[in-house]
Order: structure tokens, then sequence, then C-alpha cells
């Protein structure tokens, strides 16, 4: 039997967000995401990490730890403070460049920075 | 050597831009977010949170080249390849003369070049800028043009991210290093003299808790230095430390024999909430720069 439909449906190719949706993004915590210590100076979170597939096989064996610990302070707890679930990114880079008197661009590149570290890490997401 | 923080600029804060062979006064809201540390041909590109504003290239050339058949060309290159149709119909751009610059444009949506051959340095300057505007032809344009200035005296005058030096034309850009809050550039000045600047952003996590004399001894000793001297220092009115220390003689990267003497002056500018510093280091023969001739900031 022949057919002239692809075998497989191809891969949907993820689009980069263009630079003004980039800024209109509104960064949210992660809600499963616990506080486990907090002063003025520093803030420890936890985020329980998931294993699939062979990995929850193992985790179990070798009695993996469930949980990963992050420590936030200086200018990293000062972001997480202003992630309301409201402020977009373009908020946060006004607010920075406010505060600290940067270039719009600086401020830029330290949020994004910023929020990179804290999307790989689990603490937070985007919503383009 | 003249200097183009005179020329008039009525509706815009300005700040200054000084590269390899040209000075101009820029929109105060335009930023360096591309550029080519080559000074036989290179770019820079600017930006503001909109999007791209312009871009301002350089290229060696022999002769004088036709500027309005360069930009004729240029035109219907882009033409060609992103509206045929517009194409088939263009004949060639509208030119007009703006300070020392050739203009050329078309249409609202097409691009507005602007270009000058540097006779001395024999070099075409080319601004491009996406989409031509009347407004801001007359508003930013014209007094960008305008402002116009060769950098070809003996001292140069080195103007972007912040830093506006002037040192003599025997040093060469060495490295440039342009990122978030924290700037610095390098001139060398052959084997026997290197300088360096740095503007430093967010003051209060750069110094963690330390003075700025210590700050400063740390940055210089992660650096390689031996720390002779410490000196509290106003500069220009402002808290400053000047310290005298040696390290390893070093030209390009290569290590070279013996320890070179080095001097370098760090201060905190709170209205502008930055911290700047400058560093001379080099063989005990090298006459040292004053301070005051390099620094055009602050």
């Amino acid at each position: 039997m022949s057919s002239n439909l692809p075998d497989k449906k191809p891969a949907r190719k993820k689009r980069k967000p263009s630079f003004n949706e980039q800024l209109a993004a509104v960064p949210v915590r992660n809600e499963r995401a616990i506080v486990i210590e907090a002063t003025d100076q520093s803030l420890i979170l936890g985020v329980d990490l998931k294993y699939t597939g062979i990995q929850k096989l193992f985790s179990k064996i070798l009695k993996s730890k469930s949980r990963k610990k992050y420590q936030l302070d200086g200018l990293s707890l000062e972001m997480y403070h202003q992630i309301d679930g409201t402020r977009t990114v373009e908020e946060l880079i006004d607010g920075l460049m406010e505060r600290y008197k940067l270039t719009f661009f600086e401020s830029r590149a330290l949020i994004n920075q910023y929020l990179q570290m804290l999307v790989k890490r689990g603490l937070v997401v985007l919503v383009v | 050597m003249p200097s183009p923080t005179t020329a008039p600029h009525p509706n815009q804060p300005v700040q200054p831009l000084a590269w390899h062979s040209f000075q101009f006064l820029i929109p105060k809201l335009w930023e360096v977010t591309a550029y080519s540390t080559s000074e036989r041909e290179g770019r820079l590109e600017f930006n503001t949170r909109s999007g791209v504003e312009a871009q301002l290239s350089w290229q060696k050339c022999k002769r004088e080249p036709n500027i309005e058949e360069t930009m004729n060309k240029f035109h219907r290159e882009l033409l060609h390849k992103n509206s045929p149709e517009e194409f088939k119909t263009f004949k060639q751009l509208s030119y007009h003369d703006y300070g020392a610059f050739k203009v050329g444009f078309d249409t609202m949506a097409r691009p507005c070049q602007a270009a000058l051959y540097q006779e001395e340095e024999k070099q075409l300057l080319r601004w491009i800028f996406p989409r031509y505007d009347p407004e801001k032809l007359q508003t930013l344009w014209v007094p960008l043009w305008e402002s116009y200035q060769p950098n070809n005296g003996d001292f140069k005058h080195w103007a972007v991210f912040g830093l506006d030096v002037m040192i003599p034309k025997t040093f060469q850009l060495e490295t440039i290093a342009a990122l978030p809050a924290n700037v610095m550039l390098i001139f060398e000045g052959g084997k026997r003299m290197r300088l360096s600047f740095h503007r430093w952003g967010i003051p209060d996590l750069l110094l963690g808790g330390r003075t700025l004399a210590e700050f400063y001894e740390d940055f210089l000793v992660g650096g390689g230095a031996k720390i002779e001297e410490v000196q509290r220092q106003k500069f220009r009115g402002m808290e400053g430390v000047v310290i005298d220390y040696n390290e390893r003689a070093e030209y390009a990267m290569d290590k070279l024999y013996g320890r070179w003497q080095g001097q370098g002056t760090i201060w905190y500018n709170r209205e502008e909430l930055r911290i700047y510093a400058f560093e001379q280091v080099g063989s005990r023969k090298a006459k040292r720069l004053e301070l005051n001739d390099v620094i055009q900031f602050t």
C-alpha cells in the first residue's frame, strides 16, 4: 500500500518569541516551590524532583534525594520578590533600571539572566 | 583637537560617541548593542527598546568612492531582495546634504542612508537607518550628522558604553568587554604601557559590604598585582582611592621579563550609581599620563 502522506508527523518547531513578546511575558512563581528558610538576606527554596522511566526505579533503589534546595540572595532574591504573577518582564526591567540607574539593555540583560536561572531551576515559569 | 560637545542638539539629550576615526553626539537613549573593534572595517549597531535605530559602518577605500552610486546600489540590492515589484520601478534615491554627509532616501518604509568619505583616513563612513522618517531626520539624524568630527588628533577620543576618555594616538585598542553594568576598555602602547578603564554598575552588590579600597585591592590582586600603597584620595569631589602596585610585565597575550609599575585610581559617582577605575601600568621609563587629561567624564 502506498501513500503520499508523510510517515511521521513532522516535529513542530518551537517559535522563538519576538522581542516585544519577550517583554510582555509574565514570570510566575512555581506554586510547588516551598520556602525552607527565609531571612532578610537570603531565601532557601525547595523544589520536588521528578524522576521518570528508569530513573524512577534507580532513584528508589539508590534512595536518591527527592527535593532540591536553592538559595537566593542579592539580586536574585530581589528579583524573586518582584515576581508576583502580574508584573511583566518589561516592568521588571523598568524597576531595575530605575533602582540602579541602569540603561534599558543593561537591565534587560540582567533580568533575562536571572529569569533564565530561575526558570532552569524550576522556581519560575514564563507565561508568554 | 575639535570636540563635538558644542554641536547644537536642541531637543534631544545626547551622549558622546567616539570610536577609531570619528566622533558624534548620539541620542542619549541609543545603546550600542553590537560592535566591531577593527580599525580597518567594522560597524556599530544602535538600539532602543523600540528596536534597531541605526547602524554605523566604516570601511577603508583607496580612493573616494562615488557616494551616490554606492548608496543607490545598496538600495537597489535591498529592493531586489525584498520587493521585486518596487525594484522594477525604482530609478534612484533622493539626495540631500546635511553637514558633511550626503544623505539618500526613497520612501518612508525604506532605509535612509548617510555617507561621508574621510579623506585623511581614506575611509567611508556610512549611517543606515532602517526606515526613512522625516520627523526623526529633523530631530535626531540631522543634529547627529552635524555633530560629526574626525578623531585624528594627537590625542584620540574614545567614548562608548558610558566611558569617555582621551588618550595618545599611539595607544591601540586591545580589549573591549561590554557586559551589563560591567564595562572594560584596555589600550596598549607598544611593549611599554597598558591603560585600563572600568565602569561598574549596581555598586551595593559589587562592593558587597567592602569599602572602595578593599574592593579595588581585591580586584587588582585578582589580576596578579602586588599592592604597594593604598591612599584615600578624592577625585573631582568624589570618594576615591589611589593604589600603587606592581605586576608581571605583559603585552597582548605574552608575558614579558620583569615587573611593571602600576597606579590605579577608583572613584564612586554616587549620583550616577557607578564606580569608575583607571589603571596605567608600564615600565618605569614609560611616561605616565595625567588622570585629568585622560578622563573626560564626571
